[in-house]
């Protein structure tokens, strides 16, 4: 029973964070194992990578350079800017190759959001960057998350001429349909077809604002064929989750990363002992790994690496209570290196920095694990 | 400010359960009525309680007056508004370390009241949750009920029956000529318009108010204003109401309440009743002492905490809040000089019937009257059923339809009050996914959603700012979304 299975590098958690350094593991030549469980916020994620935005600054990199100056303890202190430029890099091939282009400016962009605000973003799917001089939002009557007349009421103020229409679905029976399920309808050659056929009977201006729901496989493909069909650019834009483009991401690192790469399925780490030593269960059983070394990247509240505690957060699988999540760099075991949002002391709700704090980290951890820096 | 009048018989200050019931009787006798309220029904403790429709254990040993009305009152209750309450049925848990001769006066001061008790073992309790250090457990029929509903309930009834109510109006001051009432001067907040009603009778049912809507007719009612403290948990942890079955006191009850459960209370002097919230040495007390119950207490999450104000009556002084007698009490103000004004204060929820059908049979006698209520054969459905439309909100199943229904009594409600009336946004999301969907529907109806929607989650936010460790994982999410996803900078509402 307790049989030690030696590795040599372990990265335990399957979120966006985990993905990226076991990716550059790979890259590295490392013989890695990767335990799943699990999307974690990427079943959230909008597939938006934001690195630093607010109202006041359009290039993050400026304001990234103010904050390593001011808030000494931000992730951001612990990684350069050519560091996170090379994980944007390496995350805009992997999604690259599995079909879906990913571009930035070099400086922030606005983009609309499903509540008629813009939201500032670096690095975003080419369908989702909006391109013309009209749009027209697109709602569909049985799709409660996505409102037509909210986004439109809001986004008037920045797009002039904004125009709105109002399609029912076709077939679209459930009370509870969710952007998920509705990308599935849309994989679908048959449906799309009587999709475009409604669509064509509406008056429609410009670039359409469409939901982020455009298929999960083939998304591009699927963009592709409805602005031949329809004559009108489409632009996806990102709605309530559960995500279907944080679902994209999540299947591009797996496509990479399966046919090279051991990966665990179901596994979850209940503890790790001084030495490296992994205690893991999976369904039925209970397993010991050795390591040489660890990438812990659990995630925060959402991705169940820290818990609510009484006085503070609880690392689940080191069973420490920190304040407000691990300070960048830390290393409370020899050979573990965290990355992710378990790290604290930045509040990428606020900053606007999730997906740029995630991949950097995730990078850097990956290249301190395995020895990808030569001194 | 251009004035404006009106007439009726009776003017009812306050639009709590109180309130409201007194008001259904009104219209039930054919007295003309009119019900101000300062903010929406239910803003006062009848939306800020824990939720119990009492058997009147709790209080068999402390005051079998209570008890007695409880139980009465408890039986009649679910037989007019079965829509709004729960019939869990109530446990009561002596544990081991509970004393003996307390249980043996509990069970002669519930055989006195007439509280159907019936013992238990421990095989028949079958709550996964409990502790298994109990000594004894008994079955009792307390229930939980919604008190949001209840008081819209009785709102709407009334209505039907030719009542008015005036939300969002504020009663500034009553009129007085010759030591006899004629009326009150009022404030409509949202029209900001001044108006004086005409009426014989006014009655003060303003809760924790009380004394201040008295002074504005120059009397003083001596209140002492006491705080209890609730905390919310996500999912159902007890399949009935759990009373811990020793003298009353802190967080010893626990509620199911839809799909959640709720903790309390506590009790303290608050520092202002007009936004009471928990403390955090109340939270910590509640999660200590609950956990007696249910050992694992403090592994499932918080999604909220909330407070209200009891207004104790203490024509004594007394120093533990809870040892005033919460039965109530109907002041004639006439002893003080004034004819026409009646005050109504204490008692429970549970026993807000009988208090209405007492304080009417006064009004009946000042106004020289003779008719019975018939509150207690009188039953009181929901006037909307089932889902047409769009599905809102799923843990409380709240569709468009009742949207509509609610707008469509055009008081000009906001997502709030809609929430407060419909429960939508209660459940376990607290308001991320159905605040959204609604927002859009409002907009669909020509109101600013977005600014609803703010004001919603600033609500939303206020009851589940616990501590930093404490942030629960609903309101991450509700952060991720609307902050990080949306970049809503929430504000507070408009005006302040
Ligand atoms: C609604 C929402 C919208 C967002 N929108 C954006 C956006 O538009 N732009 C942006 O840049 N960012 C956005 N983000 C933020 C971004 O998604 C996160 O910051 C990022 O995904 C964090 O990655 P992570 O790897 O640290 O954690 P996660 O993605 O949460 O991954 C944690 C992983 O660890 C696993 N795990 C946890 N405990 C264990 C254990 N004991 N054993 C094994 N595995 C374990 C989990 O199962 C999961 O696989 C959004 C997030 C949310 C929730
Ligand atoms: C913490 C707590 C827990 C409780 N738990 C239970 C329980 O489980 N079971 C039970 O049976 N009872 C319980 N109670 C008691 C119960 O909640 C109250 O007895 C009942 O709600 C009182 O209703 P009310 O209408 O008298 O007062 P309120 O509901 O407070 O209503 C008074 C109303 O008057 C309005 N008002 C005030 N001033 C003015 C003005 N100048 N003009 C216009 N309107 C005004 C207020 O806005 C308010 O809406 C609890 C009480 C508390 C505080």
């Amino acid at each position: 029973m307790d049989r030690t299975i030696q590795k040599e590098v372990v990265v335990i958690g399957s979120g966006m964070a985990g993905l990226m350094a076991t990716v550059v593991l790979q890259e590295l030549g490392k013989d890695v194992t990767l335990l799943a469980n699990g999307m974690g916020s990427l079943a959230h994620f909008s597939g938006t990578v934001d690195l630093l935005g607010s109202e006041e600054f359009m290039s993050p990199w400026s304001g990234i350079g103010n904050l390593r100056d001011t808030e000494r303890q931000h992730p951001y202190t612990s990684v350069t800017d050519e560091e996170i430029s090379k994980a944007l890099e390496i995350y805009q091939e992997v999604l690259g190759k599995y079909g879906i282009e990913y571009v930035t400016l070099g400086s922030n962009v606005f983009l609309p959001t499903a509540i008629g605000t813009r939201k500032p973003s670096y690095l975003v799917p080419k369908t989702m960057l909006p391109q013309g001089k009209d749009y027209t939002v697109v709602d569909f009557t049985q799709f409660r998350d996505w409102k037509g007349s909210l986004i439109h009421k809001g986004l008037r103020e920045h797009y002039h001429g904004l125009e709105l229409c109002s399609i029912e679905l076709p077939h679209v029976k459930s009370l509870t349909l969710d952007a998920v399920s509705l990308a599935r309808y849309f994989e679908k050659a048959e449906w799309r077809k009587e999709f475009i056929s409604i669509l064509r009977k509406q008056k429609l201006k410009g670039s359409l604002l469409m939901p982020a729901v455009l298929g999960i496989r083939g998304h591009e493909e699927i963009v592709a064929e409805l602005e031949a069909a329809l004559g009108h650019q489409v632009i996806e834009v990102p709605t309530l989750p559960p995500s279907a483009p944080g679902r994209r991401v999540y299947e591009a690192f797996m496509q990479r990363l399966k046919p090279n790469i051991e990966i665990l399925y179901n596994n979850r780490v209940l503890g790790i002992e001084e030495g490296l030593k992994l205690r893991v269960s999976r369904p039925g059983r209970q397993w010991c790994y050795g390591a040489k070394s660890v990438i812990w990247a659990g995630g925060g509240l959402l991705g169940g690496g820290l818990v609510p505690a009484k006085d503070g957060l609880r690392d689940t699988v080191l069973g420490i209570t920190i304040t407000e999540g691990w300070q960048a760099g830390s290393q409370p075991i020899k050979g573990l290196y965290i990355a992710g949002s378990q790290l604290g002391y930045y509040d990428w709700p606020l900053e606007k920095s999730g997906a740029g704090v995630a991949l950097s980290t995730g990078y850097k951890a990956a290249m301190l694990a395995g020895g990808g820096y030569y001194e | 400010m251009p004035q404006k009048f009106m007439k009726t018989d009776v003017v009812v200050i306050g639009g709590g359960v109180t309130g409201t019931g007194i008001l259904l009787d009104l219209s039930l006798r054919g007295i003309d009525a009119i019900l101000i309220e300062k903010e929406d029904l239910a803003n006062g403790a009848s939306g800020r309680f824990h939720g119990l429709l009492h058997s009147g254990g709790r209080y068999a040993v402390s005051d079998p007056e209570s008890a007695k009305e409880c139980i009465e009152e408890n039986l009649i209750l679910k037989k007019i508004m079965p829509d709004a309450i729960e019939d869990t049925g109530g446990l009561f848990i002596q544990l081991i370390e509970d004393d003996d001769t307390f249980v043996f006066e509990w069970l002669k001061g519930c055989q006195k009241a007439g509280i159907p008790v019936k013992e238990i073992s421990w095989e028949e309790i079958r709550e996964p949750h409990l502790t298994d250090r109990v000594k004894r457990a008994f079955l009792v029929p307390d229930a939980s009920i919604d008190g949001f509903l209840m008081v819209n309930l009785l709102a709407e009834a009334a209505k039907e029956r030719g009542a008015r109510v005036k939300t969002y109006t504020e009663v500034l001051e009553i009129i007085a000529e010759d030591s006899r009432v004629s009326g009150v001067r009022v404030l409509d907040k949202r029209a900001n318009q001044e108006i004086t009603i005409q009426a014989n009778i006014v009655v003060n049912a303003a809760g924790a108010w009380v004394d201040a809507v008295a002074e504005s007719a120059g009397i003083a009612l001596p209140i002492q204003p006491n705080q209890g403290s609730l905390l919310v948990f996500h999912h159902r942890l007890t399949n009935r109401v759990i009373n811990r079955l020793r003298k009353p006191g802190d967080a010893d009850i626990f509620v199911p309440a839809g799909p959640v459960t709720i903790l309390g209370t506590t009790s303290i002097k608050p520092e202002h009743i007009d936004e009471p919230s928990a403390s955090l040495e109340e939270i910590e007390r509640l999660l200590d002492i609950g956990a007696e119950l249910l050992p694992n207490l403090k592994d499932h999450r918080i999604l909220r905490s909330y407070a209200g104000i009891r207004p104790l009556y203490s024509s004594d002084t007394v120093d533990e809040g809870r040892d005033i007698s919460r039965s109530f009490h109907i002041i004639n103000h006439e002893k003080d000089g004034l004819k026409g004004f009646i005050s109504v204060l204490g008692g429970k929820l549970t026993t807000y019937r009988l208090m209405a059908e007492k304080t009417v049979d006064e009004v009946c006698g000042m106004l020289g009257i003779d008719v019975p209520g018939i509150t207690a054969d009188t039953k009181i459905s929901r006037t909307i059923k089932g889902i047409t439309g769009q599905l809102l909100c799923d843990c409380e199943s709240v569709g468009t339809n009742d949207l509509e229904y609610w707008l469509n009594t055009n008081e000009a409600l906001g997502l709030n009050d809609l929430r407060r009336r419909t429960r939508l946004g209660m459940g376990t999301c607290q308001g991320t996914f159905c605040g959204y969907r609604a927002a859009g529907y409002l907009t669909d109806r020509g109101r600013d959603g977005l600014e609803e929607l703010n004001s919603f989650l600033y609500e939303r936010n206020k009851g589940t700012r616990l501590s930093k460790g404490q942030q629960t994982v609903e309101n991450a999410l509700n952060r991720a979304i609307y902050l990080g996803l949306f970049n809503l900078n929430e504000r507070g509402p408009k005006d302040g």
